[in-house]
């Protein structure tokens, strides 16, 4: 057996991903292990609900993609109840979903993976990093350096775009089966209007130049971190009340485009810490028995699988899938996409913005009916999301949801088939073993979050008594 | 002044869900110049929370050795001393957030009221334990609130 590097956790990404890769004599990888060590239990909380009630619990799944969230559950049930919302209801989901995309690319390329390439200040919080490989002039690092501060202020915007038109931050309230609650007014048009204009601005003249910046000096990393080189997406905005999508469904393999199938969708648990039993299912007939310590298993994400095959998620598979974007596939193909994309998503979002009036009309009364079966597909920024929903006597009685990161950072299949990260991770040369940086840029090109969970503060040592301000009553009584 | 109070959390995960359940709580009464902010867990957004108030107090749940229902109250400086330093390459914590605020000029005065949790599992709403506990914690959210109002006159 050869060495073995570990990342544990991968640093700069929300939630708790855990690599393990081997390395032959020359530092080459050969092997590679992608290990989620969160359980995420949270559908079980929404079996004996009210169906509706999960627009609005799903999205605390998640802090990085609750809109998506929404979206995806809002389909479901509304798929259940067999409606279609109106087209401006459409227009202003988009531009929820929309401000949503903005905000997180621009996040994952300046806050989650400029580091990799751009060295940052001796201080909290760009220290500690790996510095070695860093290309940049110290010019051209000062001006990096200073976008990352400039996008902190328009990530903010964004998120006023959307909190515009959601009526509360940072989990959506306008967005329910039926439609969108709100209205806007003038000044929420005008508003959203400027904010936009200045994200734009950033998006267009910033944000594109570093990426051609990074791009420039890092062009080797065109060849690096392929993978599976297939892809896939569940298409994302609305563009008619028929099922048009801005970004289109399908799949592309062997350079062919190819349609999806949702029954073709399945999740397999030969090495995650589920029953077998949890495993070789459709979501629509989803099972999660937790069986912790399974012998051969080493991680907590399922393996979900299109028609048995390894597919990578993102806005790289959306931009090909689209005929947008003609490169490959690497780790620099995905930063490149995804700044792309991000420029035709504000493009577009002026178009729809431009469609906002004071007398839309993007609400419809829904009669929840006695039973169901519903399928909501959208796309999350780092790549497709699926919500399934049954009920019946008015309850759910079972909720499953695929993020992308459970594809793209999957462990094996029952056929002993790689996870999308884990096949990008094979053949990678690593220059120094005790900075691996190579592996921190392939695990960040596919923007992986499994930050589905706990947010307690946890201090490191007890927190001295002269800070404790009330003490517990034992017998409950104040 | 501008005060906020930001409670975070996630209502899916019992305790964890406290700040939540204060923000909801503190939303039925008549607070007057006071954004109250659930912010859930979306922490790399709450930036212009620490941007647009001079005073704000985060409630969440807080793991410091204590029996559970404790409460704590510190500083975001006296909380920076407990949590290992440079926790922004991992997961990203609400202190790292108040820094960013910084760099970008915005210097607002944070108290951390923390209460230890007994249970975080998936199941929605508070344990008894914590649910005894929320009255107090209440009141010291407001008796907060009040110091810094009459420190303004």
């Amino acid at each position: 057996m050869g060495t073995i590097i570990k990342l544990d956790p991968v640093t700069r990404l929300e939630g708790h991903l855990k690599i393990e890769v081997e390395i032959d004599g020359s530092n080459k990888v050969v092997n590679a292990h992608s290990t989620g060590n969160m359980f995420r239990g949270f559908e079980k909380i929404l079996v004996g609900r009210d169906p509706r009630d999960a627009v609005h619990l799903t999205q605390r799944i998640c802090g990085l993609c609750p809109v998506s969230h929404a979206i995806a559950s809002v389909k479901a049930i509304e798929n259940a109840f067999g409606f279609k919302a109106n087209n401006d209801a459409i227009v202003l989901r988009n531009l929820i979903q929309g401000s949503n995309f903005l905000s997180d690319h621009i996040l994952q390329f300046y806050h989650l993976s400029v580091l990799d390439y751009v060295k940052g200040p001796e201080k909290s919080p760009w220290v500690p990093g790996y510095d070695i490989d860093m290309r940049l002039t110290a010019a051209e690092t000062q001006a990096v350096i200073n976008n990352y501060i400039k996008a902190l202020e328009i990530r903010r915007k964004a998120h006023e775009m959307a909190a515009i038109l959601s009526g509360k931050i940072p989990h959506v309230m306008s967005i329910v089966p039926g439609g969108v609650t709100k209205v806007p007014l003038s000044t929420d048009i005008t508003k959203f209007k400027t904010y936009l204009t200045d994200v734009k601005a950033f998006i267009d003249n910033v944000y594109m130049n570093d990426v051609n910046l990074i791009a420039e000096k890092y062009s080797d990393y065109y060849s690096v971190g392929k993978g599976v080189g297939n892809l896939l997406t569940f298409g994302v905005f609305d563009t008619d009340t028929s099922g048009n999508t801005l970004f289109r469904r399908g799949t592309y393999k062997n350079g062919i485009i190819g349609t999806i199938d949702p029954l073709k969708v399945k999740e397999f648990t030969k090495y995650s810490w589920y029953s077998d039993d949890s495993g070789n299912r459709n979501p629509s007939d989803g099972k999660t028995d937790v069986m912790y310590a399974k012998t051969g298993a080493y991680s907590y994400l399922k393996a979900p699988r299109y028609d048995g095959e390894v597919y990578e998620l993102g806005p790289l598979a959306r931009m090909i899938i689209n005929g947008e974007y003609t490169g490959n596939i690497s780790v620099m193909d995905r930063h490149m996409a995804r700044a792309l994309e991000t420029k035709k998503l504000a493009g577009q979002m002026v178009i729809w913005a431009n469609m906002m009036t004071t007398s839309m009309k993007p609400y419809t009364q829904l009669k929840l009916p006695t039973s169901g079966v519903g399928i909501g597909l959208t796309e999350a920024p780092r790549g497709a999301l699926g919500h399934w929903l049954n009920f019946s006597s008015q309850r759910t009685t079972n909720y499953q949801i695929i993020t992308p990161t459970c594809w793209n950072a999957s462990p094996r299949d029952d056929f002993g088939k790689m996870g999308a990260i884990e096949q990008a991770l094979i053949g990678v040369t690593i220059a120094d073993i005790t900075k691996p940086i190579e592996l921190l840029r392939i695990v960040h090109s596919f923007d992986p979050c499994t930050g589905c969970s706990v947010h307690v503060i946890d201090s490191e040592k007890n927190i001295k008594s002269e800070f404790v301000v009330s003490t517990p009553n034992p017998m409950g009584v104040l | 002044m501008k005060r906020a109070v930001l409670g975070i959390g996630n209502i899916l995960l019992h305790d964890d869900g406290i700040g939540i359940h204060v923000i909801n709580e503190l939303e039925k009464e008549e607070l007057v110049g006071v954004d109250l902010i659930d912010g859930g867990t979306a922490i790399l957004d709450l930036l212009d929370i620490f941007i647009n108030n001079d005073y704000i107090i985060i409630v969440d749940s807080l793991k410091g050795g204590h029996e559970p229902g404790t409460i704590y109250k510190l500083s975001a400086e006296d909380m920076d001393g407990y949590i290992k330093g440079n926790t922004s390459l991992h997961d990203v914590q609400i202190l790292d957030i108040v820094k960013q605020a910084k760099y970008l000029g915005f210097c607002p005065q944070v108290t951390i009221l923390g209460i230890e949790p007994e249970k975080i599992d998936y199941e929605i709403g508070l344990t008894d334990r914590l649910k005894n506990q929320l009255p107090q914690l209440i009141k010291i959210v407001k008796d907060e609130l009040e110091e810094k109002e009459k420190c303004q006159v």
